[in-house]
């Protein structure tokens, strides 16, 4: 395949380009989803695709905290917001879904934003953004927009982004003080192992001990990243308790069943992700038992 | 023993600084001036007829320089070590994906595999047989004309069925095992020239360069001699480059464009065209005494070789050989089928057939051992193979058996000695903790009716250093670094005097394989005798330097001495120096020839053995009830390799067979539907990884000399991965009360077997 390769040094350059080329280029940010795409295409004559680096734009990596809100550039590293204060502080389980992801060299190159438009069902930063309502800004020449991490996708590996739009950051109201939050994930081993089930839960407990806010996001077993309102309403009000925590988990295997329908791996996946679901919820709660 | 200076020793390998420092060229490292680049044509179908090859396209493109088809093939397109039956380039029908249609070379790669989309293959697919149990059936469509069974071995001694009527115990059951992929870090690559008198030369990586020669020779139609084949370094190996990969097509490039030519395949076609561990269906029945005395073993065995034989025949008799375990039985009745499928082709790998036996005999041993009450260990010691015993194939065990020494040692260990406080605490409720043992033994070399040999050559340099010569490739296993201290301790010189020549026809004799946990025993006594043959020489030379008679010098140290006369020494230096000033050189062989058992098995060859190594590992499992994964917390693995020419070698053997073992229980299988393969590389193909090691992996060296080896040595390369495979699945009965009939056990498969307990 011939394609071509720029290397914008600001993000005004790279809409400026993307706008002239939006039907034959492709950003590139760590390429760890690009590169494996690439080669696995096959060789045709076609108009040259252009590669877009956009890895020297300096703006693009960053952490930060005002007023309440959180900000992640989308060229931010998995090792990055892994190793973030910010994210230890206010959302541990993001920190944790970062440092899931492949090995120490993919975690190096592979970055939020591009995890983010990959899309891809297995995704593990998908499920705590998820969990925490995240939302992106998409900046294009003809101005920027922001969009709910939920309103994003289409399905696996589709979004609604523009050929000519950047994904610039991402971005979510950090939790209260108060909540507590948990990610767990199968994979078929310790380290380089796509997800198979993971779910994010985020819980804020009040003074009396009961769950007054609950956010569950499975990975992995939907189509696309999504919330479990009734595993969520099962523990909302409530003391959690065994019984509670496994009528929620219950819902997650139930979902995952009306979404995506019985196929062959089902009798081990909805159990599991019962099981795993629990556990994360006891996770949050802070009873750990890894 | 000899007392020796470093053999014994941890001598650092010598390969190690310019692999640590990137500094080593492997095959896909070189690069040739003026060279073409070759890429391979594979099938489209698992099964079909080819009706037309149209390659004009391709040949129009900028850029390539030749397509070559089953017409360029000028001698027997056809390669295999046992039998050639795989085409070198498919003429008229291909038998699975992998299967090579045509050869593109092009100035650059990216025009070699753009060319390949340009050659047009009329083809008529055929009914394809993916189950060997199917292919075996009249019925089946016939992936070879003269029938799908290429290899149907049937042994029988005594009466297994009187014996399963006075057993106390009789345990029957069915087991499966994957298609384990090599994923050797280097997929198969090599470069190739040609120079004006058409002698040619192939860097590739393999496992017998003598043997690749002959076959590029018959392919090509040309003499032997003219071939120069270089199969050192091969970035590992594991018995995946035993077969021919490239070097074929690296030899057509050149002739046909009398221009160097390089083919590094990618992973992806190295999954779908390379070599795999043989999948077994393994049916077995094993009574036993009230005491635990095993009585009797039936095992029907059928292997799928996939599309062609290679190394599936041997493979076959190999396994019948050890499917009663490292265990006196005197009442067998064995068969093994080896079968023709459109999947991927299987041949040699690591434990040769070991490996697939032993997890079903290791399960069933521990399956009676349950029924009796019996410990795991002391059934295991019952029924221990020792020195002078009849084997199951009614062979005496002639030669050196370690397996009582590494019970005993495995026994002594820490882990065996704690394990039930190390299973007592597992690192969460919901998981649960449980120990396994397994013994193996690994019969070494090619077996009775092979003819097994190896030479070494040995040279005295100008310098005063000696180039020594073994075929034998180092494959990554460190027999270069073995083979140098053996030589320096025959020769009496220093480790750092010897220059080590391997892999290579052009300036090594023919060693034979390196497979077989063969190279070390064969290699080592060749180099005995040629070391004897450079005294010789070398006395010769002293005598006349010192002026003493021939028969008055002794070798010391570095140096030769009178006998008579102690205080008249010369150096080897000085030896070198004054054979240079003459013009001549000091150059001697050795030839070893392999001893044999004395039992003869009617109509096979390969078996059985006279050596064999013996093992005995253990596992501490850890089994998560929620999600069915088994983590090893811990493993032991105690080797008799004979004599440990480099301990920390030997260790190193033993920890990574511990992983490729651990691998084979729990999670690698190459995927293959409809003749399809589904795990293209290392993301859905599961390999553990450094973090899926077990915390702790102690190897304990049981050394059981074995006279006719080279200061006591054997081999040890493959049964290290072999026991270990059912100490894991037999640690997961122990802790969850579940026996794992097919591996990998999956956490799929272990959840599922988890809860047809609880139903039943
Ligand atoms: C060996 C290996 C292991 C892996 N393991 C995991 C794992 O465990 N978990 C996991 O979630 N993922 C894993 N991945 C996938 C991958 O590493 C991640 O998805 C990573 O976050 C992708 O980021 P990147 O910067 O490399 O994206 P790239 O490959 O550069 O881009 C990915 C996609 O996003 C687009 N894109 C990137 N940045 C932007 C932007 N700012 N604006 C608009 N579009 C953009 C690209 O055009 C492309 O379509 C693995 C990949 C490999 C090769």
């Amino acid at each position: 395949m011939t394609f071509g390769f720029i290397r914008p040094g600001t993000i005004r350059e790279a809409i400026e380009f993307l706008s002239e080329h939006k039907d034959n280029s492709r950003i590139v940010a760590g390429a760890t989803d690009v590169m494996v795409q690439m080669r696995s295409a096959k060789p045709a004559e076609e108009k040259p695709l252009w590669l877009v680096d956009i890895t020297s734009i300096p703006k693009l990596s960053y952490v930060n905290l005002e007023n309440g809100i959180v900000r992640i550039g989308a060229m931010t590293t998995h090792r990055d917001v892994a190793r973030s204060a910010v994210i230890h502080d206010v959302a541990p389980f993001l920190a944790d879904a970062c440092l899931s992801v492949g090995s120490p060299q993919i975690r190096t190159r592979g970055t939020i934003g591009g995890n983010i438009v990959n899309a891809s069902p297995a995704a593990d930063s998908l499920p705590p953004l998820t969990a925490l309502s995240a939302r992106l800004r998409l900046i294009s020449r003809k101005g920027s927009r922001d969009v709910a991490l939920e309103e994003f996708f289409k399905g696996p590996y589709k979004t609604i982004i523009e050929p000519d739009e950047i994904l610039e950051e991402v971005y979510f109201q950090a939790p209260e003080q108060s909540s507590c939050c948990a990610f767990l994930k199968l994979g078929r081993r310790e380290s380089l192992a796509i997800a198979r089930l993971s779910v994010a839960v985020l819980l804020d407990v009040d003074e009396s001990g009961k769950i007054s806010k609950a956010s569950i996001a499975p990975g992995a077993c939907l189509p696309m990243p999504g919330r479990i309102t009734p595993a969520e309403e099962a523990l909302t009000g409530k003391t959690p308790d065994e019984e509670t925590v496994n009528l929620a988990a219950q819902e997650v295997g139930a979902e995952m069943i009306r979404v995506s329908g019985v196929r062959w791996s089902t009798e081990y996946k909805k159990p599991v992700a019962c099981a795993l679901t629990k556990r994360a919820i006891w996770k949050a709660l802070g009873v750990d038992e890894d | 023993m000899t007392k020796t200076k470093w053999v014994g020793m941890d001598v650092t390998r010598i390969d190690a600084k310019d692999k640590v420092r990137g500094a080593l060229k492997y095959m896909s490292d070189l690069s040739l001036p003026n060279m073409i680049h070759g890429a391979v044509l594979r099938s489209k179908h698992p099964h079909a007829l080819i009706k037309k090859i149209d390659t004009k396209r391709a040949k129009e493109l900028d850029g390539v320089v030749t397509v070559l088809t089953h017409e360029d093939v000028p001698g027997l397109n056809g390669f295999g070590i046992a039998i050639p039956d795989q085409p070198v380039l498919c003429g008229d029908k291909v038998r699975y994906m992998g299967d090579a249609v045509a050869l593109v070379g092009a100035e650059s790669k990216e025009t070699a595999e753009r060319a390949l989309e340009l050659i047009e293959v009329e083809y008529e697919p055929l009914p394809l047989v993916s189950d060997p149990e199917q292919a075996m059936l009249e019925s089946s469509p016939l992936v070879h004309e003269t029938g799908n069974i290429h290899n149907h071995v049937k042994i029988e001694r005594g009466d297994v069925e009187a014996a399963f009527k006075e057993a106390h115990v009789v345990v029957e059951n069915t087991y499966s095992t994957p298609r384990q992929m090599h994923a050797f870090l280097e997929p198969e690559s090599g470069v190739a020239t040609i120079d004006e008198d058409k002698n040619i030369t192939i860097w590739c990586g393999g496992q017998h360069p003598y043997r690749d020669q002959l076959q590029v020779a018959r392919a090509l139609g040309m003499n032997p001699r003219k071939i120069r084949i270089v199969n050192t370094p091969a970035g590992g190996a594991f018995g995946g480059k035993d077969e021919i990969t490239l070097q074929i097509y690296l030899a057509l490039l050149v002739l046909h464009t009398g221009r160097p030519a390089k083919i590094v395949i990618s992973r992806e076609e190295s999954v779908v065209a390379g070599m795999k561990r043989h999948p077994m269906k393994i049916y077995m029945k094993t009574a036993a005494s009230a005491d635990g005395t095993i009585l009797a073993n039936q095992a029907r065995v059928v292997s799928d070789t996939g599309a062609y034989a290679s190394l599936g025949g041997p493979v076959i008799g190999f396994a019948i050989e050890h499917s009663c375990g490292a265990y006196r039985v005197e009442n067998v009745d064995l068969e093994g089928f080896c079968v023709y499928t459109n999947n991927c082709v299987a041949g040699a790998f690591r434990g040769f057939g070991a490996n697939q036996v032993t997890f079903a005999v290791e399960t069933q041993l521990d399956m009676i051992a349950e029924k009796l009450g019996m410990g795991k260990l002391d059934i295991r010691k019952k029924n221990a193979l020792r020195k002078g015993d009849i084997a199951a194939l009614g062979h005496k065990m002639e030669a050196s058996v370690g397996l009582m020494r590494t019970l005993e040692a495995a026994e002594n260990s820490r882990l065996w000695q704690i394990r039930e406080e190390l299973k007592a605490k597992p690192s969460a409720p919901h998981k649960k903790r449980g120990i396994g043992i397994a013994c193996a033994f690994q019969g070494c070399g090619l077996g009775k009716g092979l003819p097994d040999y190896g030479a070494a050559t040995i040279e005295l340099l100008p310098n005063g250093q000696f180039a020594i010569g073994i075929s034998c490739p180092e494959i990554g296993q460190g027999n270069t670094t073995a083979f140098v201290q053996i030589a320096a301790d025959y020769i009496k010189c220093s480790i750092d005097d010897i220059v080590m020549l391997s892999g290579d026809t052009g300036h090594t004799l023919d060693s034979g394989t390196s497979t077989a946990s063969r190279s070390i025993y064969t290699g080592g006594n060749a180099l005995k005798l040629a070391a004897e043959n450079l005294h010789d020489a070398i006395s010769t030379v002293a005598a006349e330097i010192l002026s003493v008679p021939g028969n008055d010098i002794d070798i010391r140290y570095e140096s030769a001495v009178s006998k008579s006369c102690p205080e008249k020494t010369v150096s080897f230096k000085t030896i070198a120096e004054f054979v240079k000033k003459k013009g001549k050189t000091i150059k001697s062989e050795g030839h070893f020839l392999w001893p044999v058992s004395e039992t003869e098995l009617e109509g096979y060859v390969g078996i059985p053995h006279l050596l064999y190594s013996y093992i005995t590992q253990i596992a501490l499992v850890e089994v998560n009830t929620l999600t069915g994964e088994t983590e090893v917390v811990e493993a032991v693995s105690v080797p008799d390799p004979g004599k440990a020419i480099n301990p920390q070698g030997v260790e190193g053997q033993s920890e990574g067979g511990v992983v490729m073992g651990m691998g084979y229980a729990l999670t690698e299988d190459t995927i293959i539907e409809e003749g399809i393969t589904l795990t293209r590389n290392f993301s859905t193909y599961i390999l553990p990884t450094s973090l899926d090691m077990p915390h702790k992996i102690d190897t304990i060296i049981a050394e059981e000399l074995e006279p006719s080896g080279p200061f006591g040595a054997k081999g040890i390369g493959e049964a290290v991965c072999v026991p270990i495979s059912p100490a894991i699945t037999n640690a997961i009965y122990d802790a969850v009360g579940v026996w794992m009939k097919q591996i990998p056990a999956t956490a799929e498969r272990v959840y599922t077997a988890l809860k047809n307990k609880e139903v039943s």
